[in-house]
């Protein structure tokens, strides 16, 4: 028992052993293995080895199985984590989209409404100089109705006055 | 003898990578290679030559499956690791059957002699190795049939190094005093 490989038995028995208790540890070591020499064990039968050799040949290997079935666990694993990536992206590239059609419709729609109000105002500013200025250029067709108005009865006034 | 031992080494590292692709004459190549020192581990623990040749059976079904799952520079200590548990298993399942046939022979109170077939290993190092605490018993006839260093010895059992010298030295010392006692 001290033959056995990639053991330096002298220095594992120092280790643990006592200076003057090494050698004795080493020799009864060294007994056992004399012991299991001298009473060897029989080899085993070779019918029961070329049984073994055959039940090995008749199975199928397992192991290529489970290498293929690790390797397209990875594989999937792969595809699938890189598919997610690409759906962010594709997802976040549908929103950016979406928001950017979303702004330029609302700001035309802005701009139109700004465009109407101008006008409105530039109207209202007109008639509010021909109002204050006293004229009539057209624009204002209730201040020419009214002058109108007053005009028409001015005549009928004058007329029924010279009739009696 | 280092060198040596390291070619062999190389050579063994060599066969189970084949092995492990699926090379079938690899597979022969380790049977032919470890079936000495495996059928010695199984008939010195369980005296029997068919529970022997069972055990060494199933181990090696167990390693065509399995070899993908260990490394070939520590194909022997994982090889004998799975050897111990298959021996274990084995002690389990004997336990329960002889607990069942206690239990049987209660029942009806009659005398049934234990069903004994196929060789008996009867040397005097069996009778007395019997005689030792299983667990010890197991470590020696491993560290002896499997060449494996205390360092292997003790990763593969998951206890300390020096447990395991200790384990073995008081072991060996008294195996020594069994079979001088014998010799009277």
């Amino acid at each position: 028992m001290t033959e056995n490989r990639n053991e330096n038995i002298d220095e594992l028995l120092a280790k643990f052993f006592a200076p003057g208790q090494t050698e004795q540890v080493k020799r009864d070591l060294s007994d056992a293995e004399r012991l299991f020499a001298e009473f060897p064990v029989p080899n085993p039968s070779l019918s029961v080895i070329e049984e073994i050799k055959q039940k090995i040949n008749r199975r199928q290997k397992p192991v290529a199985f489970t290498a293929i079935l690790a390797k397209t666990a990875v594989a999937a694993a792969v595809v699938v984590i890189v598919s997610a990536f690409l759906l962010q992206d594709i997802h976040r590239e549908k929103s950016a989209e979406q928001s950017q059609n979303v702004s330029t419709a609302s700001l035309t729609q802005v701009d139109t409404t700004i465009a109407a109000l101008e006008k409105e105002a530039e109207l209202l500013s007109g008639e509010f100089r021909a109002v204050s200025l006293n004229e009539d250029n057209g624009t204002s067709s209730l201040l020419s109705d009214s002058v109108g108005n007053v005009e028409n009865e001015i005549l009928d006034t004058e007329l029924s006055f010279w009739k009696g | 003898m280092k060198m040596r031992n390291m070619a062999a080494s190389e050579q063994i590292i060599n066969i189970v990578c084949l092995a492990q692709k699926g090379d079938k004459d690899a597979f022969s190549r380790l049977v032919d290679l470890y079936s000495g020192r495996l059928y010695g581990y199984f008939y010195r623990l369980t005296y029997n030559r068919d529970d022997a040749n069972e055990l060494l059976s199933e181990l090696f079904l167990k390693m065509f499956e399995k070899i993908g799952a260990c490394r070939p520079e520590t194909f022997e200590a994982w090889l004998f690791r799975t050897a111990s548990n298959l021996f274990t298993d084995f002690l389990r399942t004997k336990k329960r059957r002889e607990k069942l046939i206690s239990h049987a022979q209660q029942d009806i109170k009659t005398e049934i002699e234990p069903e004994k077939t196929g060789d008996f290993l009867t040397d005097k190092l069996t009778v007395q190795l019997r005689k030792l605490e299983p667990e010890v018993a197991e470590i020696i006839v491993m560290r002896y049939y499997s060449q494996l260093s205390f360092e292997e010895l003790a990763k593969l059992r998951g206890e300390p190094i020096g447990t395991v010298l200790s384990k073995v030295h008081r072991g060996i010392k008294k195996l020594k005093e069994l079979m001088e006692q014998s010799d009277d």
